[in-house]
């Protein structure tokens, strides 16, 4: 695999806009230290091993909070080094209000995770990127996604069992030290203060896409292979376009099991 | 998950039936979500309640179809990802039932792999209801192709015109030739009824289906519909409404 691009300069970007927030920005809780402790703390929020969550659906009437709602401007970003000087290991930050003090809001998100990666380590980016949304992972928990877009659903009864933003941030930490051995150190930032405060990171995302662009290679296998029954495509004009979708299918139940 | 799909002859009231049968439905204060889906791609359900349509399945097709026309695999990832936050925003959520428009497509040509992807996320979120309420056609290829491939009950309506009756003997036989939709009851309803009671037993034999029951003509539909009202907000004892609540019954659907 061709060496990982790496985001540096991003990150210097994304910390500095952190910083230039002051004390505004408070820095939560990490709810475990050691490596037992990050066992007892998924068992403790249900925190699924990676593809053997269940898809999870939290519908208006049961949700509690939801963050960067279509029409509430969202982000998500997640950025990695090969310097670990740049990351502050098992760091969350938050700008804006906890979970647990919305009130049934609707508030603007971003997300942003930073990683250390261990020198040489090879990864599929689209595989680190997408290890973000924790998908079907967490109860109560609903994450749906669009190219730098994310939207959060977080239930009554989820909030209730005492979801918020360090336990999230705990999560994502959790998650990426267990899916990726390569993953030395993670912080993560998670800003609901306002629309304005999230589009700060807008120039960041689109400069990601940039990098990363160049750096994607997404291996298909065979899972989810699928079978047209209802009529011979081998005429049809649009074959390229539904062989492509094809591969959407086969890609996007991956990606439910991841 | 309970699953009712109506189907019939263009204008014999499949539309006011499933309005009617969510009115008795909600009326019962029956626990557990509800979603309606309007198979029709004129979509004539939304009005019947009372809402309008934003975002449709079709419109997400078209979206899929033509960010895949612009290539790029990395495109192909994001839109894997992007089915479920578009089915999630294309669902309307009311207070006393969800609601999830088919639509119109407008791409020419089958794109049959869309409908899977599609329905694969659809599936997902059927999971999470109680009862799915779908107002279909007579051809019962949107829901097939778009929303799901085997139903609980599929009720035919039909009004008392020939017409009527020989596309539901039609939809019945496509069912079991074809295969084209499982469903565990399928039974006849026969609407806009005056006076002659008899008609329904008569025509359900005709058809060779169980009768679920008759609808009479209703005068408050009439009018309701002549003022663009939604039919969800007819008089609980209006004669349509008062049927629809014995068709549920016979049907062991409330
Ligand atoms: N029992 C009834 N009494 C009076 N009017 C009725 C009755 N049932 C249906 N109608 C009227 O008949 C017309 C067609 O009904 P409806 O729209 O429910 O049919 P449909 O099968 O959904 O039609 P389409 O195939 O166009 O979707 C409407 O104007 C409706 O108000
Ligand atoms: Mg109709």
């Amino acid at each position: 695999m061709t060496e990982l691009a790496v985001f540096d300069k991003q990150i210097r970007r994304a910390k500095a806009i952190l910083e230039g927030w002051g004390g505004a920005v408070e820095h939560l809780q990490v709810p475990f230290t050691t490596r037992e402790e990050i066992e007892s703390f998924k068992r403790r929020v249900g925190l699924a091993q990676r593809k053997e969550g269940k898809p999870t659906i939290v519908m208006a009437e049961d949700t509690a909070v939801e963050l960067g709602h279509p029409r509430d401007t969202s982000i998500n970003l997640v950025l990695w080094t090969f310097n670990p000087e740049l990351i502050e290991d098992r760091t969350i930050h938050l700008y804006g209000p906890d979970l647990d003090k919305t009130n049934g809001a609707r508030l603007p998100y971003a997300q942003i995770i930073l990683l250390a990666l261990k020198k040489g380590f090879s990864v599929d980016p689209f595989s680190l990127e997408s290890a973000q949304f924790l998908s079907n992972r967490l109860p109560g928990y609903m994450v749906r996604m669009l190219p730098g877009r994310l939207w959060v659903r977080v239930s009554r009864q989820a909030l209730l069992d005492g979801l918020n933003f360090s336990v999230l941030g705990g999560a994502l930490i959790a998650a990426y030290y267990d899916d990726f051995p390569g993953v030395e150190k993670a912080e993560v930032a998670f800003v609901t203060a306002g629309n304005d405060m999230v589009k700060e990171f807008v120039s960041i995302a689109a400069e990601t896409k940039i990098i990363a662009g160049n750096n994607k290679k997404l291996t298909l296998v065979g899972d989810g292979e699928y079978e047209c029954e209802d009529l011979n495509c081998d005429d049809c004009g649009e074959r390229e376009v539904c062989d492509d979708i094809r591969d959407i299918i086969i890609l996007r139940r991956k990606g439910k099991k991841e | 998950m309970k699953s009712i799909a109506v189907s019939g002859k263009g204008g014999a009231g499949k539309t006011a039936l499933t309005a009617m049968m969510t009115k008795v439905i909600i009326g019962k204060g029956t626990p557990g979500k509800i979603l309606l889906v309007d198979a029709d791609p004129a979509g004539g359900l939304a009005p019947a309640l009372g809402l309008s349509v934003e975002i449709t399945i079709g419109n997400i097709r078209e979206e899929i179809i033509r960010s895949v026309r612009k290539g790029g695999r990395k495109t192909k990832a994001q839109i894997a990802g992007a089915v479920d936050y578009k089915i999630m925003e294309a669902l309307a959520e009311l207070e006393s039932f969800s609601f999830l428009a088919v639509g119109r497509t407008e791409t020419d040509g089958c794109f049959c792999p869309v409908n899977d992807l599609l329905r694969d996320a659809i599936e997902i979120l059927l999971k999470d209801f109680d009862l799915v309420i779908i107002d279909g056609e007579a051809g019962l290829e949107q829901i097939n192709r778009k929303v799901m491939r085997s139903v609980d009950s599929l009720i035919i309506v039909t009004d008392p015109s020939h017409r009527g009756k020989r596309t539901a003997a039609g939809i019945k036989d496509i069912v079991e030739t074809q295969r084209l939709m499982k469903s565990d009851q399928m039974a006849l309803v026969m609407n806009r009824i005056k006076g002659a009671v008899g008609l329904g037993e008569e025509a359900a034999r005709e058809v060779g289906l169980k009768l679920a029951g008759c609808i009479p003509e209703d005068e408050n539909i009439t009018r309701y519909d002549s003022m663009g009202k939604p039919l969800l907000e007819l008089p609980e004892d209006s004669p349509g409404v008062v049927a629809v609540q014995g068709i549920l019954e016979n049907l062991r659907i409330n």
